[in-house]
């Protein structure tokens, strides 16, 4: 367990600067997720705390400690990378005791941590085969094992379920929670699945463009986004995004949030529209529905409507967000707001 | 696919019925290699059993040639030790070399792209003027090694007329002459090695040298065994090198199979059986090294 602090750092590859004056302080023993989409900076920030990619300016501190100049090996962290990055000379059991004999670590407790770990993963039957033998999920247990066996107060992954399989992804996704509960240690992972995140974390760093747009944890998160790029990247399908004619202002909230109504019923957004696509999902359907002012996307448990049917749609006022010229979240006189648009004002 | 209905041929592959279109496209280069290299390869064995001259007519000696090669000669010893002596020193320090340089030059900067083209320069050049340039050099009363010697006070030396130094520095020649190829494929191989696997490393808190013999060596292994078995066979084909140089002396100390072989075949008169059993020897030796490079040491490569 251990609290990683990283304050005022920056990158810059050349001259392209990805990461400028980000501070963040990462929770003792929290499951953080740093979410974004790609090249949005999170992989960088990861490295900078293994140190195989420091940063260009900042500090980092690891329980107070300034860890900004030591080499990665001397860090208490352990990376699990998204190539899985095995040793393909070595045999599974030579991969993942490298680290301990490199650290001259005693043989009989190096084979007690290497058993071990190999039950906690299930590679016991392959310790003495070559990675090149084994299947892709396998491998990724491997390199799972190699960041185990060093018992690190720290473990940085990054995007490590991105190259299985959907339904190995979905096993080793509550796999992960379980070992993150089972160590306690403080766990720091690198996703651009906001379904992952959303599934995983304690606490959720969302980025984009080497800044941190939002953090908290995922119910926050979810349901109070700060501003349009969070509303819009966290969720399936992400909240809908509409301009409120007459201002500079638009207007969000998530498609489970609508309501499909019947004539003389009003909410504080009614609208009428026309389906253009149904998609089954099961439990629920998934509406396109288009409006005088743009798509929408609703999800529903009314079956009833097919493409080509007009109906009326309606949001309650305490669904609504509103965000400003910049796509910030407004937080208050939204009453005001929500008077003028049932008023039709607005 | 429903039942009972035929599956279609795979394309390109309609039944002419006689099966002898692959054999007529395949025969112009079957019947250059049976020309060029089947022959040849044939008749050097046949007429190693032969006392011929290119003049008189072949008379059949059986084995005789063998047993002058090995038991009544001992010059053909020791062309073989030297040839041994020749490839062994050229195989360590081009390879040693190879990645020893490789290792400098593999941080990409603009220095170090020159020198790796620097290096590159002199195998380019054809291999009978290097040989000449470096006899200069090595001339003991007017080359440039003995007056650098002479300059710091050192003892000088004989070079290419002492024959215990001669042959090595024969080899040198052609260690310097291709060291460019060879570290530019142990260059590309060790930067094709995965930046993570080497992250993965230092977060393994792995000591450098460790790291180079448990990870990059091994990692770059398929390379250098390519290498390794180029080397070995070029290296005992060598003839121009030591032809320009030395021409096998002093006395025997540079005769190598190649310079054996073409003395015995085309100076000393023309005794062709004898060359050939000299050259069936050559072709023995290289069979069973390429076999065993290929059998035992293949094994224990990593191949990716």
């Amino acid at each position: 367990m251990a609290e990683i602090v990283l304050e005022h750092v920056s990158k810059s590859f050349g001259s392209t600067r990805v990461i400028e004056d980000l501070s963040l302080t990462l929770r003792s023993g929290a499951f953080t997720v740093l979410l974004g989409p790609s090249g949005c900076g999170k992989t960088t920030l990861l490295r900078m705390i293994a140190g195989i990619g420091p940063a260009t300016s900042g500090r980092v501190y690891m329980d107070g400690v300034d860890i900004t100049a030591l080499p990665p090996g001397e860090r208490n962290v352990a990376m699990v990378f998204q190539s899985y990055a095995i040793y393909p000379t070595m045999t599974v059991r030579g991969n993942i005791e490298f680290c301990l004999k490199n650290n001259k670590v005693p043989r009989a407790e190096r084979q007690r941590r290497v058993a071990q770990v190999a039950r906690t993963v299930g590679l016991e039957d392959y310790l003495d085969r070559k990675p090149s033998q084994l299947s892709g999920g396998q491998r990724q247990r491997i390199a799972l094992a190699r960041a185990l066996v060093k018992e690190p107060a720290v473990f940085l992954m990054d995007e490590p379920l991105s190259n299985l399989d959907a339904k190995l992804r979905t096993a080793m996704r509550s796999e992960l929670i379980q070992l993150h509960q089972a160590l306690g240690a403080t766990f720091v992972y690198v996703t651009h699945d906001q379904t992952e995140s959303m599934a995983m974390a304690d606490h959720i760093v969302l980025m984009n463009e080497g800044k941190i747009l939002q953090q908290g944890d995922p119910e926050s998160i979810y349901r109070d986004p700060d501003n349009i790029f969070t509303a819009q990247f966290i969720g399936t399908p992400p909240a809908n995004i509409l301009p409120l004619p007459g201002s500079n202002f638009r207007l969000g909230f998530r498609p489970e949030k609508v309501r499909f109504l019947a004539s003389e019923e009003a909410l504080a957004y009614t609208r009428p529209g026309t389906v253009v696509t149904r998609e089954m999902l099961g439990v629920e359907v998934l509406y396109k529905v288009r409006l005088p002012e743009g798509d929408v996307m609703v999800r529903s448990a009314c079956f009833q409507y097919r493409a080509g049917d007009t109906v009326c749609l309606g949001v309650a006022g305490e669904d609504l967000y509103f965000f400003d010229e910049n796509g910030l979240r407004i937080r208050s006189g939204c009453g005001e707001l929500i008077r003028r648009l049932e008023e039709g004002t607005l | 696919m429903r039942p009972g209905r035929k599956l279609p041929r795979p394309s390109g592959r309609k039944s002419s019925g006689t099966g002898l279109v692959p054999y007529l496209l395949v025969g112009p280069a079957m019947l250059l290699l049976l020309i060029f290299v089947f022959y040849p390869l044939v008749n050097l064995v046949y007429l190693s059993f032969f006392d011929y001259n290119l003049i008189r007519e072949k008379t059949f000696v059986g084995l005789k040639n063998y047993e002058v090669l090995f038991f009544v000669k001992t010059d053909f010893l020791d062309a073989l030790r030297n040839t041994a002596v020749y490839t062994l020193s050229v195989l360590f320090f081009s390879l040693l070399l190879a990645v020893l340089f490789a290792l400098w030059l593999e941080p990409d900067s603009r220095i170090n792209r020159f020198l790796q083209k620097s290096m590159f320069t002199p195998y380019l050049i054809s291999m009978v003027s290097c040989a000449y340039i470096w006899s200069w050099m090595y001339d003991a009363d007017s080359g440039i090694l003995n007056a650098m010697l002479a300059l710091f006070g050192l003892p000088l030396s004989r070079w290419l007329n002492d024959s215990d130094l001669a042959l090595f520095c024969v080899a040198a020649v052609a260690v310097w002459k291709s060291l460019g190829y060879y570290l530019i494929i142990v260059l590309a191989s060790i930067r094709s090695i995965p930046a993570e696997i080497l992250e993965a490393a230092a977060l393994d808190n792995t000591p450098p040298v460790r790291k180079f013999f448990r990870i990059t060596l091994p990692m770059i292994s398929p390379q250098l065994f390519f290498l390794l078995i180029t080397i070995t066979i070029s290296s005992f084909k060598v003839f121009d090198v030591v032809r320009v140089m030395t021409d096998g002396g002093p006395g025997n100390a540079t005769d190598v199979l190649v310079t054996y072989i073409y003395r015995y075949a085309f100076q000393m008169n023309a005794r062709v059986g004898y060359a050939s059993a000299a050259g069936t020897v050559l072709l023995v030796i290289l069979m069973i090294l390429t076999y065993f490079y290929f059998q035992v040491l293949s094994k224990r490569v990593h191949y990716q």
